[in-house]
């Protein structure tokens, strides 16, 4: 093989590798835009494609986008297949992609960026490349649509309540896609969203407009405006500043799509882009098409001058209400007994602007305190007509009051810059002493000024109140069974655990008492092993002899004293279970060694047929001795 | 291959136990609700606040046949029947409650009223016994309070033992003795409730005017001129069949028909 061929399929298997990896590279992310350069007054649409296999992708954070504003228009999915053919070979490449597109609306004009948009894909961030976009100058839009805000005046109290119309002028019928009033979420006011309005003027007609995730009424109109003629939209709600000095609006913005021109449908210019497209232009019997282009218009930035709310003269029980209000008060009781609920609508009337009013509480009120206790129900305020209802329940706290007495809510005015009050009328009521009277039944009453004196009698009829907390369902009805069988493995570790022990115990003494024996019953081990290792070296009479006599010390326990090979054979003719042949056997070792060793032979060497013998012998003993 | 069935039939067990105790949660949230509901209805619309009452009952009783039972939930199902004017039942129910905690003054008060709404001649009051007395005060520590006694002295116990096994001191002898003993007496506590109300022969009569006889079936003379009440207590002497030997407060025994009686003991 060649160097060069060599080399070739080296690169091959490399481009493989190169090219697995593309396959199954990670997901990618592109930000796309329909264009590049764009006027002031249009809007970009920014695309994101996906390409994800799953769908745990973590929508984007587009507030990154500073010099634009950003609304989500959705997502969608699609997916692509390639197929190659390699040397024969088919491979199908499957890519699937998440759409999301995202509406751009430039805030100024010049070279704006889109930055890189981190994307999280199954927990890996991806990165869009930065795009740069060419704002240029709004061109004239000859008229067509104006946005403008309405004020009162542009000097007004720290809370108070002025009405905001927000007037869109538009001519040629454009289809409006959204409106951004970023006055709605502004947090330094307080603000009164009018749905539906509360005047419906029958000759009047509403338009019905969606966003910010609510529905909004706005009044349909027509307007002349430098002699042209405008159709308007005006959208109308009430702010309260919240803090003092210059509180700028921030511009409101429409985006509307305008006709701009026709173009005439045939044939060859091709098939419609969608499915109904198909019904609407006839290829066939030309007609005309509208060319639309969606334009933003917004409003020129708006300046309030808050002024604080003068100090002087200011009334003790002034309440915040920063507005001209009148009240009225209505009851359908006449008589009621201490202590029991009474029903009062109170009314408060103003400017249209009774969305903002928040009451004081009238139990501080001099005419009311220690005659009555009045609890407000703010769940329960309703506007009807141009008043706003609120339910109050006074509960009278001794029998001597003859009326609800007026209540009082003090007010700016900013006509006539001066703290003033508004009062409803008295209610005449007829309060009754109450026979008996508990203290639970009068709430922060002085029972004690209305209740005889006698002591409080407990009441012996009816229950008392059920348990509702969770010992109910604590379970107290347990059996021994079911107690040990909720604990089986508690109740049963400790048994478990000291016979255990115990176990252990009782082995280690029987091992204790036994060690002999069990020293006994490796005796043949040993003896095995020794003449293994002594076959090994020279092994001669002395050496077999000592290994015997170290046998036998063990397997018949004889104690740390010197024995003889003589003594053994005597100790074992007693023994009455050893066979005769056996001892015979076993006196001939005996009496060989001996002659060995005493005859000046000791050195003499142990041919291996007479130490197999020997062992042979040894192990038929001891198997005998059992 | 064991180890990891143990394990499978471990969860499928602790799974077991907290959807029982999930479900018992939700019939009691629905019992409370239905009470709230009968509640509201009140006197206004009498007929709306029984049903409630009666639905709330119901659920009461899924969750004590669910394997719940102690003295609020007796004591809530009672005030069910009470405020379904079902005051018989009521009764019953109290009593029931009176096993797990015999001294709570809430569950006494709430039998009287119902007893006072039976107006019968004379409602009873059984005299304690010593064994009662000690479970009135053992009723009055709560069940977990118990069990972790329990457990504390049965460890001392094996904790003796096994210190007696290995040093054989006196000393340990009679610790874990002691601790046996206790042990033993903890047993008692925390089973003793459970003993109490499956031993219980009170009862109550159910229905009205049932005519008690002399013996255990119809063809017995009636034993009374005048029909038993419905709420009047006793105790049972005897269940043969479907019938029941009850002893009356007035000392006077008859037969009664099961059906027509509720027992303490049993489960409504």
């Amino acid at each position: 093989m060649s160097v060069y061929r060599l080399l070739s399929i080296v690169m091959i298997m490399f481009c493989g590798v190169v090219f697995t990896g593309r396959a199954e590279s990670p997901s990618k992310v592109n930000a796309l835009v329909d264009s590049n350069s764009i006027t002031a007054d249009e809007v970009l649409t920014l695309q994101l494609q996906i390409e994800a296999n799953t769908d745990k992708v973590v929508p984007p954070d587009m507030s990154v986008v500073k010099d634009f504003n950003s609304s989500y228009l959705g997502a969608s999915r699609s997916s692509s297949t390639t197929i190659s053919s390699v040397n024969g070979q088919r491979k199908m490449v499957n890519k699937n992609f998440i759409i999301m597109d995202y509406r751009l609306t430039p805030l100024k004009e010049g070279k704006l960026v889109i930055p890189s948009i981190d994307v999280t894909v199954e927990g890996n961030v991806y990165k869009t490349e930065e795009i740069t976009i060419n704002v240029a100058k709004d061109k004239p839009q000859e008229g067509i649509s104006m946005l403008e805000y309405k004020l009162p005046r542009k000097d007004v109290y720290l809370g108070e309540t002025i009405p905001i119309e927000l007037v869109w002028y538009f001519r040629n019928n454009p289809q409006l896609n959204s409106i951004e009033v970023p006055a709605f979420t502004d947090e330094r006011f307080v603000v009164s969203k009018m749905s539906p309005p509360l005047k419906i003027d029958p000759n009047n007609r509403y338009f019905e407009i969606a966003f910010n995730g609510g529905k909004y009424w706005a009044l349909q109109g027509k307007e002349v405006v430098n002699g042209v003629a405008y159709a308007t939209l005006t959208m109308k709600w009430y702010i309260s500043p919240k803090e003092a000095g210059k509180v700028s609006l921030d511009p409101a913005s429409v985006l509307a799509s305008y006709i701009v021109g026709y173009r005439r449908n045939s044939i060859f210019n091709g098939m419609p882009q969608d499915f109904a497209g198909m019904f609407r232009d006839d290829p066939f019997f030309s007609g005309r098409e509208a060319v639309y282009k969606q334009l933003v218009t917004r409003t020129q930035p708006v300046t309030l001058e808050v002024k604080p709310l003068p100090q002087k003269d200011k009334p003790a029980n002034f309440s915040g209400v920063v507005s001209k209000i009148e009240l009225g008060a209505e009851t359908k009781v006449e008589n009621a007994s201490v202590g029991e609920p009474i029903n009062v609508d109170l009314f408060v009337s103003g400017n249209d602007n009774v969305y903002n009013i928040h009451l004081p509480d009238f139990n501080e009120q001099p005419e009311v305190k220690g005659n009555f206790k009045v609890s407000i129900n703010p769940a329960a305020s309703t506007i009807v007509g141009n008043s706003r209802k609120f339910e109050l329940v006074f509960r009278a706290l001794n029998s001597k009051v003859t009326a609800i007495p007026p209540l009082k809510i003090a007010y700016y005015d900013p006509q006539s810059r001066d703290y003033e009050e508004a009062s409803s009328k008295a209610l005449p009521i007829k309060i009754n002493a109450a026979k008996i009277m508990g203290a639970d039944d009068i709430e922060g009453g002085n029972a004690a000024a209305t209740v005889a004196s006698a002591p409080l009698q407990e009441n012996t009829n009816g229950i008392h109140e059920n348990v509702t907390d969770s010992s109910v369902l604590v379970n107290e009805d347990i059996t021994l069974g079911d107690y040990f069988g909720n604990n089986k493995v508690f109740f049963a570790l400790f048994p478990g655990c000291y016979f255990t022990l115990l176990l252990g115990q009782v082995v280690a003494v029987k091992r204790r008492r036994n060690a002999g024996g069990r020293a006994a019953g490796r005796a043949l081990k040993l003896f095995d092993s020794r003449i293994n290792s002594l076959r090994k070296q020279d092994m001669n009479a002395e050496m077999l002899s000592e290994a015997i006599v170290a046998y036998f010390k063990v397997r018949l326990q004889i104690d740390d004293r010197e024995i003889t090979l003589s003594e053994i054979n005597n100790l074992l003719e007693s023994e009455a279970q050893l066979g005769e042949s056996t001892l015979v056997n076993f006196k001939k070792i005996v009496d060989y060694c001996e002659a060995c060793c005493y005859t000046g032979g000791s050195e003499q060497l142990m041919s291996p047929v007479f130490v197999e013998n020997v062992k042979a012998v040894i192990t038929n003993i001891d198997s005998s001795l059992g | 291959m064991k180890r990891i069935a143990s394990f499978l039939l471990l969860v499928l067990l602790l799974a077991g136990v907290s959807f029982a105790e999930d479900q018992n949660q939700e019939l009691f949230d629905k019992a409370n609700e239905e009470f709230k509901i009968a509640a509201e209805a009140g006197d206004n619309k009498p007929e709306v606040a029984k049903k409630a009452y009666l639905n709330a009952a119901d659920l009461f009783i899924q969750i004590i046949h669910n394997g719940v039972k102690n003295s609020d939930i007796y004591y809530n199902l009672g005030n069910c029947y009470y405020q379904a004017n079902d005051y018989p039942r009521a009764v019953l129910q109290y009593r029931r409650a009176l096993v797990y905690a015999p001294n709570d003054e809430k569950i006494h008060s709430n039998l009287a009223a119902a007893q006072r709404m039976l107006n019968l001649q004379d409602p009873q009051q059984k005299e304690a016994g010593i064994f009662d007395t000690i479970m009135a005060y053992n009723s009055k520590i709560p069940l977990v309070v118990k069990e972790y006694f329990n457990k504390i002295s049965y460890v001392l116990f094996w904790g003796g033992l096994i210190g007696f096994l290995y040093f054989r001191r006196k000393v340990a002898r009679k610790k874990f003795l002691l601790m046996a003993i206790v042990w033993w007496l903890s047993l008692v506590a925390v089973s003793g409730m459970s003993y109490l109300a499956t031993t219980s022969a009170d009862g109550v009569i159910l229905n009205s005017e049932v005519i008690a006889r002399k013996g255990d079936g119809e063809n017995y003379a009636e034993a009374f001129l005048k029909p038993l009440s419905a709420g009047t207590e006793f105790t049972l002497v005897e269940a043969r069949g479907d019938w029941l030997k009850i002893k009356l407060n007035s000392g006077n025994e008859c037969w009664v028909r099961a059906d027509a009686a509720g027992l303490v003991k049993d489960e409504p």
